[in-house]
C-alpha cells in the first residue's frame, strides 16, 4: 500500500462521507469536488493520465459545474430546503449499506485470485495507447456514445424548457 | 331380380315416404290444401288457419282448436281433432298425400310377401354396408327374413297399411296431417329395421325408433300439454327399460363377442348352463347364470316396450294421441317387439327355466291387474288400452311356457282384432264428433249398423268366442300353461288360474263394453253421427275377416300353418321332448273346455247385468263394491305410487344436486370465488405502489443485498 | 490490487447512502454520480490488473480505461437529463423533495 494510495483514500471517503451528509446542496457539491480531485490521483496512481485529466475536465470542469448552476438556478433558502428523513430512518440506510459494503467486500477479501499489479509498458494508458483501442476496438462504440450525448442534450433542452413549442402561448423560452 | 337383393327396399319404401311427406314435398302440398300461399315462410301445421274457402258453419258454438276440449271425461287424452265435418278447400292435394303415405308400407307389403314366398327355400339375408368397428366389436347393419321375420312382416306390413289408409279418412281434415303420416311413415320404417335386423344393434335401433314415433305421435296435438305429457310419459318409461336392454346386450356381447344373431346362436343354442365361462368378463360364472342376468335383463326390457308390470304406466296414457296411432302403434306393432325379442333369442330363454317362470308369474299379474283396472273405465279408448296390456299379458305368458308358438300366434291374432277394435272405436269417436266416453253414447246398433256388426266381431274375438280368432290363439296359450302346470307344478298352477280367471274377466268386461257403447238407450236422442268414410271402413273389413278365419287359418285344428312354417327355426328346451303326448293332448282338451267356460260365464253374466240389470250394478258400484271400483278407475294408484317413491326423489335430488353442486360449488366457489380472490389479492398487493421513490429504490438496494449475500456465500463455499 | 476494489466498493456504499437516506433530490443525484465513480475506480484498477503483455495479449491495451471513458459519458448525459428534469419539477411543483413527488401512487 503506497502512501499515494493511503492518502488518497482518506481524501476520498471523507469528502464522500461529508458530501451525502451536507444539508445544504451547495456544501454537498464542494465536497464532491473534493472527491473528484482525490479521484484523480488515484487514476494517476493506476497509471492512467489520459483518464485523470479527462476525468477532471468532464466531471468537475463539466459535471459539479453543471450542478452548481441549477442549485443557483432553484435559488432556494435555507428555510426553503425542508426536512431530511429523521434520524432512525437514517441509521437503518446506514445499516443497509454497510450491509451492502460487505456483501461486496468480504467476497473480494476472501479470494485469493485476485492478481497483484504488474509491471506495465512505458506510454501505458497515455493518448496514444488509450486513443488507439478506443477507435481500432471500440469505435462503434464511440459512435454511438456520441449519438447518446447527442439525445441527451435534445432531452435537457426540451424538459427544461418553459413552455413546449405547440402550446398557444408565445414561446418566452 | 333376387328377393334378397331388394331387402333393403322393405325399410327404405316407408322411409321414402316419410321424406317426401316429412320434408320434400308435404308441407307445400299441405299448403295448398289449407288455401295458404305454397311457399309460406312458416309451417301451416298446428296453427288456427283452417281452410278459408268461405265456408259458414252453421253449427253453434263447436270449437276446432286443438287444445282446449274439455269433455268432462277423466284425464284430457283426446286433444280431439279426429273429425271435423267441414271439408277442407282442396282435398286433392290431401290424396296426393295420403297416397304417397300409403305407397310406402303397400310397396313393403309386396315385398315381404315375396320375400315370405321364397323363406321355404332357405332363409333370406342382405348385408348393406359396415356400420362401426371398435374394441373386437365388429357390427354390420344388415337385414334378414327367415320364418318368424317373414310373419311378423306380413302382418305389421299389412295392417300397417290398412291403418295408413284407414289415416286418410281419419285425419284428412287436420292441419298438419302431412306430419302425422310422415310420423307413421317413420314408424313403420324404424318397426321394419326392427324385425328385419340381423343382429341385436340392428333391432335396437329399430326399438329406439319406434319409442321415439311414439312419442311424435302421442303427442301429435301437442298444444295441449297433458298430450305432450304422455308421450314424455311413454318416452322415459321406455328409457328406463332400455337400459335394462343395454344391459343385457353388454351381457351377451361379454358372453358372446358379438350381437349378430349368428355369433349369438352359435355361441349360446344348446349349451350346457352348468359348464363354467373360460375368459371375458364373466370368467369363472357358470354359463347358466350369465344366461339368466342376459335373459332377466333383456325382459326388464321388453317389459317397457311391451307395457307388462312395472313399466306398463305409459300405454293407458299413450290414448291421448289420434285413434290410428293407438291401432298401430300401441295395439298391433310396437307393443309386440318385447315379445318378438324373446321369440328372437329364444335359444338364450331356453336355458334359463327361472327367467321364463318370472315372465309367466309377471305375465299373469300384468294380464290380471290390467283386466280389474279395464272393469271401471269409461272412456272407450281406455278400456281398450288396458284390454291391450292384458292381452300381451297373454302374450308373454305363451312365450314363457318355451311353446313360442302359442305366443307368436296370439300376437297376430290380437293384431288383427285389436286393431280392429281401436278403428272401430275410431270410427264411432269420430263419427260422434269426439265423444269417448261410453256413457255419452249408447244404442248405436241402430244409428251405425256397419261398424256396430264389425265392433261386435272384434270383441267376440277378444272374449274368445269359439272359432274367432282370438279363441284358438288364447286357448292354446291356456293350454300350453295348463301342460306346463301338471308337468312342473309349482308357480305354473298359479299362472294358469290367473290366466283362466282374466280370460273370464276380459269376457266381461269386453261385453260390457259393448252393451254400454252399442245397447241401451241413446244418451242424446238427437244425435246425428256422420258417415264413416270408405278409406276407415275398407280396413275394418278386412280386418274383421282376418279376425274371423284368422285363428281358423293359423292354428286351429283345421290348419296348423303357423307351426309348420315356423316349425325349422325354433330352439326348444330338451324336456319339451320328453313330455306325454297323451298328457299333453288331453290338457289342451280340458283347457279349451275351461275357456269355454268361462267365457260363456263372462259374456253371459256381463250381457245379462248391462242389459237389464243396470239400476242394480249402479247400486253396486256406489254401495258395497265402491272401494273396489274406485280403486280401480283410478288405476289402482300404481302413477301415484310411481310419483311418490321415484319420481319425486328424483326430482328433489336433482334440485338438492343444482343448489349445492352446481349453484354452491361450481358457481359459487369456483366462479365467484376465484374471481374475489383474484380481486381481493389485487387490492392487497397494490398497496405496494406508494408512488413514493424512496420506497422502491430502498426496495431495491435490498433486494440487490440479498441477493450479492447469496451470491458471496456461494463464492465462500466453493 | 484488493485495496482498491474494497475502496471502490466504500465509495459505492457511501453513494448508495445518499441515494437512499436523502430528501433533496439534488444532492441525490450527487450521490449518484458518487456510486458511478466508485465503479470507474474498479475498472480502472482492472485495466491495471490485466493490461500488461504479460498477460496474454500481443501488446497491452487499456481496454478498462476506454470503458471508463464510455461510463463517464453516459454519466454527463445522465446529468444533463436529470438535472433537466429537476428543473422541471421544480417548475410545476415548487419543490424538490422527493418525499413530495409522488404522483405514481396506486
Amino acid at each position: 500500500m503506497s502512501p499515494i494510495f493511503l492518502v488518497a483514500s482518506v481524501i476520498t471517503l471523507v469528502s464522500a462521507l461529508m458530501c451525502v451528509t451536507r444539508r445544504n446542496p451547495v456544501y454537498s457539491a464542494v465536497w464532491l469536488l473534493v472527491c473528484f480531485l482525490s479521484f484523480a490521483l488515484h487514476y494517476l496512481a493506476l497509471s492512467a493520465p489520459f483518464l485523470a485529466t479527462v476525468h477532471v475536465v468532464v466531471y468537475t470542469g463539466a459535471i459539479l459545474v453543471l450542478f452548481l448552476f441549477v442549485i443557483m438556478l432553484l435559488n432556494l433558502r435555507e428555510e426553503e430546503l425542508g426536512d431530511e428523513y429523521p434520524l432512525s430512518r437514517q441509521l437503518g440506510v446506514a445499516g443497509l449499506c454497510t450491509a451492502l459494503f460487505g456483501t461486496l467486500a468480504w467476497p473480494l477479501m476472501s479470494d485469493p485470485a485476485l492478481r497483484p499489479f504488474a509491471t506495465v509498458p512505458e506510454g501505458y494508458g497515455s493518448v496514444e495507447s488509450v486513443g488507439d483501442v478506443l477507435f481500432r476496438q471500440y469505435g462503434l462504440a464511440f459512435e454511438l456514445v456520441s449519438l447518446l450525448i447527442v439525445v441527451a442534450m435534445f432531452g435537457a433542452m426540451i424538459l427544461a424548457k418553459k413552455t413546449l413549442w405547440n402550446s398557444a402561448e408565445p414561446n418566452r423560452g | 331380380m333376387h328377393p334378397e337383393s331388394l331387402l333393403w327396399l322393405i325399410p327404405a319404401a316407408p322411409l321414402f315416404g316419410f321424406l317426401l311427406n316429412g320434408w320434400l314435398v308435404g308441407p307445400r302440398l299441405q299448403r295448398i290444401a289449407l288455401g295458404q300461399p305454397a311457399s309460406a315462410g312458416g309451417h301451416g301445421q298446428g296453427g288456427h288457419d283452417h281452410g278459408h274457402g268461405g265456408h259458414d258453419h252453421g253449427h253453434g258454438g263447436h270449437d276446432h282448436g286443438h287444445g282446449a276440449h274439455d269433455h268432462g271425461a277423466h284425464d284430457h287424452d283426446h286433444g280431439g281433432h279426429g273429425g271435423g265435418h267441414h271439408g277442407p278447400a282442396n282435398v286433392g292435394p290431401l290424396a296426393a298425400i295420403g297416397a304417397i303415405a300409403v305407397a310406402g308400407p303397400l310397396l313393403a307389403f309386396v315385398l315381404s310377401v315375396l320375400s315370405v314366398l321364397q323363406v321355404p327355400n332357405g332363409a333370406l339375408h342382405q348385408i348393406l354396408w359396415s356400420w362401426f368397428q371398435t374394441g373386437g366389436l365388429d357390427v354390420s347393419f344388415g337385414l334378414q327374413v327367415d320364418a318368424l321375420t317373414g310373419v311378423m312382416l306380413l302382418f305389421v306390413t299389412g295392417i300397417g297399411t290398412l291403418i295408413h289408409l284407414y289415416s286418410f279418412g281419419y285425419m284428412h281434415h287436420d292441419p298438419g296431417f302431412y306430419r302425422f303420416v310422415s310420423y307413421l311413415n317413420l314408424f313403420m320404417f324404424s318397426m321394419l329395421c326392427l324385425i328385419l335386423g340381423d343382429s341385436l344393434l340392428v333391432l335396437f335401433l329399430g326399438w329406439e325408433g319406434v319409442g321415439l314415433c311414439s312419442y311424435l305421435l302421442i303427442g301429435y296435438w301437442f298444444e295441449d300439454l297433458a298430450n305432450v305429457d304422455a308421450g314424455r310419459k311413454a318416452f322415459v318409461v321406455n328409457r328406463i327399460g332400455d337400459f335394462a336392454f343395454i344391459v343385457g346386450m353388454f351381457t351377451l356381447f361379454g358372453l358372446a363377442g358379438g350381437l349378430d344373431y349368428a355369433t349369438l346362436e352359435a355361441a349360446i343354442a344348446n349349451a350346457n348352463p352348468a359348464s363354467i365361462v373360460p375368459a371375458g368378463p364373466f370368467a369363472g360364472w357358470t354359463l347358466g347364470a350369465v344366461l339368466t342376468l342376459a335373459a332377466g335383463s333383456l325382459f326388464v326390457g321388453a317389459t317397457g316396450k311391451s307395457a307388462q308390470i312395472p313399466l306398463y304406466v305409459w300405454l293407458p296414457d299413450a290414448m291421448a294421441g289420434p285413434t290410428p296411432v293407438s291401432a298401430l302403434i300401441h295395439a298391433a306393432t310396437m307393443v309386440t317387439a318385447g315379445v318378438y325379442l324373446i321369440a328372437r333369442l329364444d335359444f338364450l330363454f331356453a336355458l334359463t327355466p327361472l327367467v321364463t317362470q318370472t315372465i309367466g308369474v309377471v305375465a299373469a299379474c300384468t294380464a290380471l291387474l290390467a283386466a280389474l283396472i279395464a272393469f271401471a273405465q269409461y272412456d272407450i279408448k281406455k278400456v281398450l288400452a288396458y284390454s291391450t296390456v292384458s292381452q300381451l299379458g297373454f302374450m308373454f305368458a305363451g312365450m314363457s311356457t318355451t311353446f313360442w308358438v302359442s305366443g307368436l300366434f296370439h300376437v297376430i291374432t290380437h293384431a288383427f282384432f285389436k286393431a280392429l277394435l281401436f278403428l272401430g272405436a275410431g270410427a264411432i269417436i269420430h263419427a260422434l264428433d269426439n265423444e269417448q266416453d261410453v256413457r255419452k253414447m249408447g244404442g248405436l246398433w241402430k244409428d251405425m249398423r256397419v261398424e256396430s256388426v264389425l265392433f261386435l266381431i272384434g270383441s267376440a274375438a277378444l272374449a274368445g268366442v269359439p272359432g274367432l280368432a282370438g279363441f284358438w290363439s288364447k286357448d292354446e296359450v291356456i293350454g300350453n300353461v295348463f301342460v306346463l302346470a301338471q308337468v312342473q307344478g309349482g308357480s305354473w298352477w298359479f299362472v294358469f288360474g290367473v290366466l283362466l280367471l282374466t280370460a273370464g274377466l276380459t269376457a266381461f268386461y269386453t261385453t260390457r263394453l259393448v252393451m254400454l257403447t252399442f245397447f241401451g238407450a241413446p244418451h242424446d236422442p238427437h244425435r246425428h253421427p256422420h258417415k264413416t268414410h270408405w278409406t276407415m271402413l275398407v280396413p275394418l273389413i278386412v280386418l274383421a275377416t282376418l279376425s274371423v278365419v284368422g285363428g281358423l287359418a293359423l292354428g286351429s285344428p283345421a290348419s296348423h300353418l303357423l307351426a309348420t312354417f315356423t316349425e325349422p327355426i325354433w330352439t326348444v328346451p330338451a324336456w319339451h321332448h320328453e313330455i306325454d303326448h297323451a298328457v299333453e293332448h288331453s290338457a289342451h282338451q280340458t283347457a279349451m273346455a275351461l275357456s269355454i267356460a268361462v267365457a260363456t260365464l263372462g259374456i253371459g253374466l256381463s250381457a245379462f247385468l248391462y242389459g237389464s240389470r243396470r239400476a242394480l250394478l249402479a247400486d253396486f258400484v256406489a254401495g258395497a263394491g265402491k272401494p273396489l271400483f274406485q280403486a280401480a278407475s283410478h288405476k289402482f294408484y300404481v302413477d301415484e305410487l310411481y310419483d311418490a317413491v321415484v319420481v319425486r326423489p328424483t326430482a328433489w335430488l336433482a334440485q338438492a344436486l343444482f343448489v349445492v353442486i352446481d349453484r354452491g360449488a361450481i358457481d359459487g366457489v369456483l366462479v365467484t370465488g376465484s374471481a374475489l380472490g383474484a380481486s381481493g389479492l389485487g387490492v392487497v398487493l397494490r398497496r405496494v405502489h406508494t408512488g413514493v421513490l424512496n420506497a422502491a429504490t430502498t426496495a431495491m438496494a435490498l433486494g440487490a443485498v440479498v441477493i450479492l449475500a447469496y451470491l458471496g456465500w456461494q463464492v465462500a463455499n466453493g | 490490487m484488493t485495496p482498491y476494489l474494497v475502496l471502490s466498493a466504500a465509495v459505492f456504499s457511501i453513494g448508495a447512502f445518499g441515494v437512499l437516506a436523502r430528501r433533496n433530490l439534488l444532492i441525490v443525484l450527487m450521490s449518484l454520480e458518487l456510486m458511478l465513480n466508485g465503479v470507474n475506480l474498479a475498472l480502472t484498477g482492472f485495466s491495471r490488473i490485466h493490461g500488461s503483455a504479460a498477460s496474454g495479449g500481443a501488446a497491452a491495451a487499456p481496454h478498462g480505461q476506454v470503458f471508463v471513458l464510455m461510463v463517464m459519458a453516459v454519466a454527463a448525459a445522465e446529468v444533463a437529463v436529470g438535472l433537466a428534469l429537476v428543473i422541471a419539477i421544480f417548475r410545476t411543483r415548487q419543490t424538490v423533495d422527493t418525499a413530495d413527488i409522488s404522483l405514481l401512487k396506486g
